[in-house]
């Protein structure tokens, strides 16, 4: 549906987008993750036709967007960062007007009152747009997205600024309306693309650095498995006996839950199977284990993981083109490195919290919600 | 077009902008034909006309401030351009809007020919070579204005600039007839380069020979010129603005 082949932009000297191609198949939902600043917005706005590239071709349902613009922005329904709303119309002129913009051939009155009952608009339907709160902004630019059924949906960044119960909302919308369109969704919400997306792309400094199923990216990130175990024995030898097999690399003990044992978050090599030696030397000692699990990473530390490997393998790049002072710099680049596992350490964790703070907000409001039900 | 010429009626009328305009114009029209035709008892309307010009100038240049400046500023030029509308759709949806309300600005001024008939006798031909010649000069000071309002995000700097621009067009008319008559030893072919390429701005110059109530061919193909070259103008800015 959608071809996007050696796409460049550049603004001045500075290359916002840099040689990126993908595919999109019908009735996929894309996610375009990266950091701010990452080239999110500005390929959108390549695909859309907002801005032109200074080289490479978009395609979209075979129709290429420089020798065919109509055709294509006829298919698009485009939703920008800043939702393009005019504030001194209500919601209906304003509606309206897209309507007669796109040239729409379905009638009027009804396909307008089934786009506002789809994105729940029906009670500000004749309310100044000014007056809106920025929740039912978002909704009204996505209703006007939706004007004209277009194949292909483009959305960037469609739930920011918005409460946590409309942010469940227009995910669920955004699902709904995947199943029948091509949808690409742009966030640096990492839960948002793993809630939302079929396949996530992630871009840093304009290149793409990954692409595959939320469950491929972490999982083909690093050759590092983790686990969690929790072993019958005391935290010491438990630890040693731990450390003694091969292919663990780290082991750090936990908060202990239950008496007479202990927790312990491993991180061993990918390609030697660990459990197997573990399992063998502790009972060798007379140790039982009560658990052990193998946690997949979360998209959150693949993401982090992602972007600093790619950092590095541009600073290697840099290296090897001037070739002076190796060692020196090297080592500078290992002390980084370290740095950086540090402070990614720090985030994880920090990351960890926010994200059970999250979903504690999400509960706590879907029980208000069925509170209000009941009442 | 044809929604964006409606959406621009609407939104000129329903913000106080439209309103603005016609009352401002029409409000400084009346003390002009007070002091112009009234003061003096005559029914001559020449130098009535005549006055208008300034007037024009400052409802025109607030008239289009707004048109692509304020679009960029708050986005939705995103929404037109990844529409299926060409840009010179755009910029035309845009002028007749304008062009509609500049007109029933001078629509409404027809009061006045109105009481010149009841108190005496007017010269319909410079009234109507009057009425089509400030038509073209409107257009093409629109022109002008939307092609500058295309240039900037700010609405205030493509106000400010706007009149600046018709003040200088206004004053390269006085400049031509300043180096034709008064400069004496000036090289003649450096003097004729310059007084062209002054009278091509001199917007107002052609407009005296409908004042006076005769149909300038010249004149009218100027004028029809200036607005096809600067709405061009602006369909290559937004068009270049792609691709910077």
């Amino acid at each position: 549906m959608i071809e996007v082949s050696h796409l460049i932009k550049k603004f001045g000297s500075k290359k916002a987008v840099d040689d990126i191609s993908f595919t999109v198949n019908e009735g996929e939902i894309l996610g375009f993750l990266g950091p701010n600043g990452a080239g999110k917005s500005t390929t959108m706005n390549i695909i859309t036709g907002y801005l032109s590239a200074s080289s490479g071709s978009v395609k979209i349902g075979g129709y290429d967007i420089l020798d065919n613009p109509m055709e294509v922005k006829k298919q698009i329904g485009y939703l920008p960062e800043q939702p393009p709303l005019y504030l001194d119309l209500t919601v209906k002129e304003y509606l309206e007007f897209v309507f007669d913009l796109k040239k729409c051939k379905y009638e009027k009155k009804p396909h307008l009152a089934e786009i506002c009952e789809v994105v729940n608009i029906d009670g500000v339907y004749k309310r100044l747009i000014n007056n809106l709160s920025k929740g039912y902004r978002q909704r009204v630019g996505l209703a006007g997205a939706l004007i004209g059924a277009p194949a292909v949906l483009i959305l960037d960044e469609p739930t920011i600024g918005l409460d946590p119960k409309e942010i469940i909302e227009i995910r669920n919308l955004i699902k709904r309306l995947g199943k029948k369109r091509t949808v690409i969704l742009s966030s640096h919400i990492l839960t948002e693309v793993q809630a939302v997306c079929d396949r996530v792309i992630v871009i840093n400094e304009g290149r793409i650095i990954a692409d595959g199923t939320p469950n491929d990216l972490s999982k083909n990130v690093d050759d590092v498995i983790r686990f969690s175990i929790r072993i019958e024995a005391p935290q010491d030898i438990a630890m040693d006996i731990i450390m003694g097999i091969e292919g663990v690399k780290t082991c750090n003990p936990l908060a202990i839950v239950e008496e007479g044992t202990c927790d312990f978050i491993i991180d061993a090599e990918a390609s030697i199977d660990i459990r197997k030696p573990l399992t063998i030397a502790l009972a060798k000692e007379g140790y039982i284990i009560l658990a052990l699990k193998t946690l997949d990473m979360s998209l959150e530390e693949a993401f982090i993981k992602l972007i600093e490997l790619d950092k590095t393998n541009n600073e290697e790049n840099v290296l090897e083109e001037n070739e002076t002072c190796v060692s020196e710099i090297s080592e500078e680049i290992e002390q980084e490195n370290n740095e950086i596992i540090e402070q990614e350490n720090i985030e994880i964790d920090q990351q960890d919290n926010n994200e059970i703070k999250e979903q504690d907000d999400i509960e706590t409001i879907e029980e208000n919600k069925n509170d209000g039900g009941e009442n | 077009m044809g929604a964006i010429f409606k959406k621009e009626i609407k939104t000129l009328f329903l913000t106080p902008i439209g309103w603005v305009v016609i009352a401002l114009y029409n409000c400084l029209a009346g003390i002009m034909f007070v002091f112009t035709v009234l003061n003096n008892q005559t029914s001559d309307v020449k130098s009535f006309f005549g006055s208008l010009i300034l007037i024009i100038l400052m409802s025109v240049s607030v008239l289009s401030m707004k048109f692509f400046s304020e679009e960029r500023k708050t986005k939705t030029d995103q929404l037109l351009l990844t529409s299926p509308v060409s840009l010179s759709g755009i910029v035309l949806g845009k002028f007749f809007a304008a062009m509609i309300v500049y007109m029933s600005a001078l629509l409404v001024s027809i009061i006045y020919i109105i009481i010149i008939a009841i108190l005496g006798t007017p010269e319909m031909g410079v009234v109507f070579g009057n009425y089509l010649g400030l038509t073209l000069v409107g257009g093409a000071l629109i022109a002008v204005g939307l092609f500058i309002s295309s240039l900037t995000q700010s609405q205030v700097i493509s106000a400010v600039l706007t009149f600046s621009i018709f003040i200088v067009m206004l004053l390269s008319g006085a400049l031509v007839d300043m180096i034709k008559n008064l400069i004496v030893g000036m090289n003649e072919t450096l003097k004729t380069i310059i007084t062209s390429i002054a009278d091509t701005f001199a917007i107002y110059d052609k407009f005296t020979q409908f004042t006076s109530g005769m149909l300038d061919i010249s004149a009218i193909v100027y004028y029809l010129s200036m607005i096809a070259i600067f709405l061009f103008l602006t369909v290559r800015v937004l068009e270049k603005r792609r691709w910077s």
